[in-house]
Formats: structure tokens, sequence, C-alpha cells
């Protein structure tokens, strides 16, 4: 039995506070996470186009018979994250177990970023041998969402002569 | 493209080096570092959390790290003498709540 | 060996789950979890009306007869005050030797909050705030509120509270260890409020009864819920989220009733 007019103003704001708040976020943050992830994703393939010529490998066995003129380390790194909206996708996915689609193209992105920029760094290398790739899942201190991946990429930069 | 990075010390992955000979070898070398990954205290990233999107304060902390455990591990060849290190891998392990271990390590070798 | 160019075209991106399949992820994620959320939340309403009946009433003396409210109680200011407490003490005695009323030790307190209101706890206390006091001068109205709390004790319903919250956080901590993730936390109390709303009603009936066998009369009780009425216009739609349901349908319903109680006598 409270006075009504104190009740109306005060509980509407908190109630639209408690459930309004974190939904639109998780919509907001989920548009433009994927507006971010489909921007980058352009930007990947244009680049790649533009890198195809030189090959990576993970063999360690070069063209026999052919001189080489260099070979030299070459190593990279990235750390992405993914948007709200897809780590409350997550936490659902571990309710129900199965596989966590909504991270297949965080660790993508990951991957593709660091080959590029391992291309990057030697253009006029004939090809990358021995490619190995080390992963790490960052998560919040509560362990129980991960808020981004780490990748490191290295290989041998050969140029043949 | 200039051949061997880090003063005139040869690096690669492969076990050997291309169009050189390995003289002798001397064992494993090794670089680490340690760094701090507890990424939700720090409000920019916080933020790219939010949207998604590389974290490049934390792709440049892990390049230093890169940078400063291969230095080590270098230092450790140059110290037995070396002139290369053959066959290097890198790896990465959580090894505390909040840190993760980045790991540099090779085989020493003289090659002529 | 040698290296040949070969384009792989768009199985370059076959692990990726492309739209369609983000979509149907999305779909699939957000109908088993609503699904699972509404099963756990009847479960859980379910297995507390189990258990309630369990619990007799003595043993409720039993577990809450220590519960204090020290720190929100206060003292009654000034002769006027201090004799309106008294009165609605003595209202509550009378009330509380009615037949159907549980046997709890009850005691009425003072809160010294300026908002009308009145609280049930567990145990059998009853709290009155200054400015239920003020509000309610004549013995009816007083008696209706009185009877109102009381008839939340006959259902039980404070301990239902207790027991719903019990099972929720156990079945939380089932579920996600300690994620708190303010999204899903509250999801539950949302449904509570309806809940509260059947109580109320229910209450209310309770009090009503309670005055018409103590008192003889009930004409006094809507007399406060018309004033509230009519201090402001309240829109339907905000009756679905407050505890307490809209003062206007709530008249009606005690007009209702205290007419059936008249012609019954």
């Amino acid at each position: 039995m409270d006075d009504p007019n104190t009740l109306e103003t005060y509980d509407w704001i908190a109630v639209a506070l408690v459930y309004g708040l974190p939904i639109l976020g998780l919509i907001f943050f989920g548009f433009i996470g994927a507006y971010v992830e489909r921007r980058h994703y352009a930007a990947l393939r244009i680049r790649e186009a533009a890198t195809a010529r030189l090959p990576i490998m993970t063999a360690r066995t070069l063209e026999t018979g052919r001189l080489v003129a260099d070979a030299r380390l070459v190593a990279t790194e990235v750390m992405i994250s993914h948007d709200y909206f897809k780590r409350f996708l997550a936490q659902l996915r571990n309710l129900f177990g199965g596989r966590i689609r909504s991270y297949d193209t965080l660790l993508d992105r990951a991957r593709r970023e660091a080959l590029l920029r391992l291309k990057e760094q030697c253009p006029d290398a004939s090809i990358i041998a021995n490619l190995r790739l080390e992963t790490l899942c960052v998560t919040t201190s509560r362990r129980n969402s991960i808020v981004g991946v780490e990748l490191i990429a290295y290989g041998t930069a050969i140029r043949y002569a | 493209m200039t051949p061997p990075v880090l003063n005139d010390i040869v690096l690669t992955n492969l076990e050997t080096v291309p169009g050189r000979q390995i003289i002798e070898h001397y064992g494993l070398v090794s670089g680490s570092t340690v760094r701090a990954k507890h990424v939700g205290r720090d409000i920019a990233a916080s933020l790219k959390n939010l949207v998604g999107g590389e974290l490049r304060g934390y792709t440049e902390l892990l390049q230093e790290s890169r940078a400063e455990s291969t230095a080590r591990m270098v230092a450790q060849a140059r110290a037995l003498g070396a002139n290369a290190v053959v066959n290097i891998r890198y790896s990465t392990s959580s090894v505390a709540q909040g840190a993760a271990e980045l790991y540099a390590y090779g085989t020493a070798v003289k090659i002529a | 060996m040698k290296y040949v160019h070969r384009e792989m075209g768009e199985s370059a991106e076959a692990s990726n789950p492309g739209p369609a399949g983000m979509r149907r992820e999305i779909a699939f994620l957000l109908g088993a979890a609503a699904v699972l959320f509404l099963a756990g939340y009847f479960a859980i309403g379910w297995t507390v009306e189990l258990i309630l009946p369990r619990i007799s009433v003595e043993r409720e003396r039993a577990w809450f007869s220590g519960f204090s409210l020290a720190e929100r109680v206060g003292q009654p200011n000034g002769a006027e005050e201090t004799a309106r407490f008294t009165r609605a003490q003595e209202t509550l005695t009378r009330l509380a030797a009615q037949p159907g009323v549980p046997a709890l030790d009850y005691k009425l307190v003072f809160v010294a909050e300026e908002r009308p209101n009145a609280f049930a706890f567990p145990g059998g206390t009853i709290g009155i705030t200054r400015g239920m006091l003020q509000l309610l001068d004549d013995e009816t109205s007083m008696a209706f509120v009185l009877g109102h709390e009381l008839g939340h004790f006959a259902q039980r319903d404070h301990l239902r509270g207790i027991g719903r919250a019990l099972g929720r956080a156990i079945a939380w901590t089932i579920l996600f260890g300690d994620t708190s993730d303010a999204l899903t936390k509250n999801a539950g109390t949302l449904l509570d409020l309806a809940h509260s709303r059947h109580q109320e009603n229910g209450a209310d009936i309770f009090g009503l009864t309670l005055v018409h066998g103590a008192f003889g009369k009930t004409a006094g009780t809507d007399r406060l819920f018309v004033w509230l009425e009519q201090r402001q216009r309240q829109p339907a739609w905000a009756q679905w989220v407050q505890t307490h349901p809209d003062p206007g349908n709530r008249v009606q319903r005690l007009r209702e009733h205290a007419k059936q109680l008249g012609a019954a006598k």
C-alpha cells in the first residue's frame, strides 16, 4: 500500500534499467559487432587477394635443386576480441553443449589476420615454410567467458635465388 | 630481403639453415617472458570487448613479449658461441590467474 | 616439391557458420534457454508449494522467534502518534484472536518512514510506518490493513518468498557456477511480481473477512482505496510490474466481497 505517486516514476525507472539495459546492450553491441566483423572480413579478402601469390606451407621440405638466397624467421601476433552478444551466446552454449558457432568466426579472423601479417612482413619471399600457430584463450577473472584469443604465427621465409 | 636479424645470428624455425651447413650444435636455448593478460581491467580493452575487433594494445604487448623472449634466447645462444638458432618454437600458456607466459626455444648451432 | 598456385574459392570459409548458420544458432539458443528458465521457474514454484504444508506453524514459530528488525524500528513521536500506535496494537490483538489466524507470536513494530506502508515479517512481526498511522484514522481501516498482513501469514507468503529465493540461488549455482550475468539473474523477479499480486488479492479477502468477523462492519475499509485511487490515475499496464494491484480494481473486488459478507450475515 505505497503512496502511488512516488511509486510510479521510481519503480518504472528501476524496472526499465534492470531489464531493459542488459537486453538493449546485447542487441546494440550485437549489431555493432556484426558490422565490425563484416568490415574486417572485407578487408581480409582484399589483402588475401593481394598476397595470394606468396604461399605458406607447414612442410619443411624445400624444392630440391633450387638455391636459397635468404632464409629468416618471421613471426607475428594478433589478439582479437568478440562482442558482448556473441559471448552471451557462448555462455548459453555452455548449458546445452555442442559446437559454439559464435566463436568460429573469432578464431578464423585471428588466424587469417596473423597469416596475412606474416606475408606482409616479407613481401619479396618465395615461400614461407614450417608454419606453426600458437593459440591462447584469454578469459575474464571469473573464467566463464572468453574475452578474446591471442594467436602467434611463425615460420621461415625463404627466398630462392 | 635482408638475411639474418638480431645482430648476425641467423634465426629460423627449419631444422637447417637453407644454403648453409651446420658444423656443430650446442643444445637447447630458450627465453621466456610472463605478462599480465588481465584484459578485463583495461578500460579501452573492455570497450572493445563489447563490440569486438582487434585489441591493439594487447597485440603490441604480445609483440614486445615475443621480441623480449627471442632476445633472451639469442643472448643465451651468443653466450654459447653459436651463430645461428634453428628449429625455433614458440609456446604460450596461462600460468596463473591473469598471467600468460611466452616461451621461445630452439637449438643453438654453428653454421659454416 | 614444386609449388603450383590454385584457388580454393568458397571452401576457404568452410569452418564458419555463415549468416544462415548464425541465425539458426541464435534461434536455437534463445529458444532453448527460454524453455529452460520457464521450466526451472515452475519446478521451483512447485517444489516450494509441496514443501510448504509440511512446515507447521509451531516449527515456523521456533525458527523465527529470534527475528528482529532492530535497524528499522523506531519509536512513535508525541502523544497523538503514540496513542494511535497503541490503538493499532489493541486492534491487532483483537484480530489475531479470530479463527483462521495462525498461532504465531504477533507483535507490532513502528517503522519511522513517511510513505504509508505495512510489512509482514517471518515469525509474526508486523511493521507499520508513520505514514500509514497518519493515513488511517479510524479503527476499521487500520483493522483492514492489519488483517491484510495477517492474511499473508495465513497464506504463508513470506515462507514462499524465502523458499523461492533459495531455490533460485541453488538452481543458479548448479547451472552457472558463479557467473553473474545481470540479465539472466533478474529474469525470475518479473514472474515473481505476478505471483505477489495473487497473494495480495488473497490477503485482501482474508483481511476483509477478519474485519467483518471482529467488528461486524466493512464500510470503512474501501475508503482507503478510493482515496488512493483519487490521488492519481494509473494506466492499466503499470499494474503488471507493481507488487500491489491497481487500487481501482482492488476497490471493485473488495466492494463485491463486502457485499457477499453483508448478505451472508
